[in-house]
């Protein structure tokens, strides 16, 4: 006997599938290492920040697991080999609504990073090329990934999968999915090595 | 590819880009390039004049990062409908205005790297 999840699982297009799937597995192992190490304040800290700060790195999380697939399917319409056409489109779609998501976390948890005490003061303090550099390069950066995801799922959405068919209308639906998917590796690693430093 | 290939592939590729012209490729890539040129702009000028930088702190927790995002989407949105509705008509060679664009955003990911716009903004 099968069971219905199991059989609808199995009959959708397998990016989908994966990013269903990778995010379960994603939620399975924050919720465990939430279990083993409670209470949850002891995981988040004691910042009046912490749940901000949670929700703007699950995210860029989220953000990075969908727009990596995307961006392997944006390769395979680059060569004009994708099958999965219809995965590509809500993979992009997903993409812009997480980075829209992001943004909006990182505007929030931003004004903790600038408030008296905070990480800014530290970084000005102790070591100011972090902030004038690095994370000033992040935040602006952070913001590109917005614009890219969204041009490819407008375009994905609008053309259809015609664009299959003509080699510059793949290029110009594919490329800006990848560079958003660079803009998104930059920030985020950026803003995981900067809050390693001095978390909010 | 044999003549018959070549033929419908070339009618699949004039079918689309009938239905739909270029111009709103095009349109749709060069509003994100203006949006993102118009917060390098923004933030340069912020950097070089400190009254700038005052008057476009829309919040005072933000600081004038608010403003620059006020201007980049309203410089992205406003030029997309713009763009959209002067292109979305007409047959571009998407080639040529592709490679524009990718150097257009070489640009705009170059000025917003600090070292380079705090020098840009040290000129003034």
């Amino acid at each position: 006997m099968e069971l219905p999840v199991l059989s609808r699982i199995r009959k959708m297009e397998p990016s989908l599938a994966t990013l269903l799937i990778l995010m379960v597995g994603a939620i399975a192992v924050i919720g465990l290492v939430t279990a083993v190490t409670a209470p949850v304040s002891d995981l988040l800290g004691d910042s009046q920040w912490s749940v901000i700060s949670v929700f703007h790195g699950l995210g860029a999380t989220a953000f990075l697991l969908g727009a990596t697939i995307a961006v392997y399917l944006a390769w395979r319409l680059y060569i004009g080999e994708i099958r999965a056409f219809r995965d590509l489109k809500w993979l992009a779609a997903f993409s812009t609504v997480m980075s829209a998501v992001t943004i909006s976390f990182g505007n929030w948890i931003y004004i903790g990073y600038r408030a008296p005490g905070g990480p800014r003061a530290f970084f000005m303090n102790d070591m100011p090329a972090i902030h004038q550099v690095f994370f000033e390069f992040k935040e602006f950066i952070a913001l590109f990934t917005l614009p890219m995801m969204l041009v490819g799922t407008f375009l994905l959405w609008k053309y259809g999968e015609d664009i299959v068919h003509d080699q510059e209308l793949r290029a110009a639906a594919s490329l800006p999915i990848l560079l958003g998917w660079v803009y998104l590796v930059l920030a985020y690693v950026l803003g995981a090595a900067i809050t390693k430093l001095a978390g909010v | 590819m044999s003549v018959a290939t070549v033929s419908k592939v070339f009618k699949e590729e004039s079918g689309v880009r009938n239905r739909l012209p270029t111009g709103i490729v095009v349109a749709a890539l060069f509003a994100a390039l203006v949006g993102l040129l118009t917060l390098a702009v923004v933030n340069i000028y912020s950097d070089a004049d400190a009254g700038f930088q005052r008057a476009i702190t829309l919040n005072s927790g933000i600081g004038p990062y608010s403003g620059k995002e006020v201007f980049w989407l309203g410089g992205w949105f406003l030029g997309w409908v713009v763009l959209h509705f002067a292109l979305r008509k007409k047959q571009l060679n998407l080639r040529k205005w592709f490679g524009a664009w990718l150097v257009g955003m070489a640009i705009a990911t170059l000025l917003m790297y600090p070292p380079v716009f705090e020098a840009i903004a040290d000129l003034f």
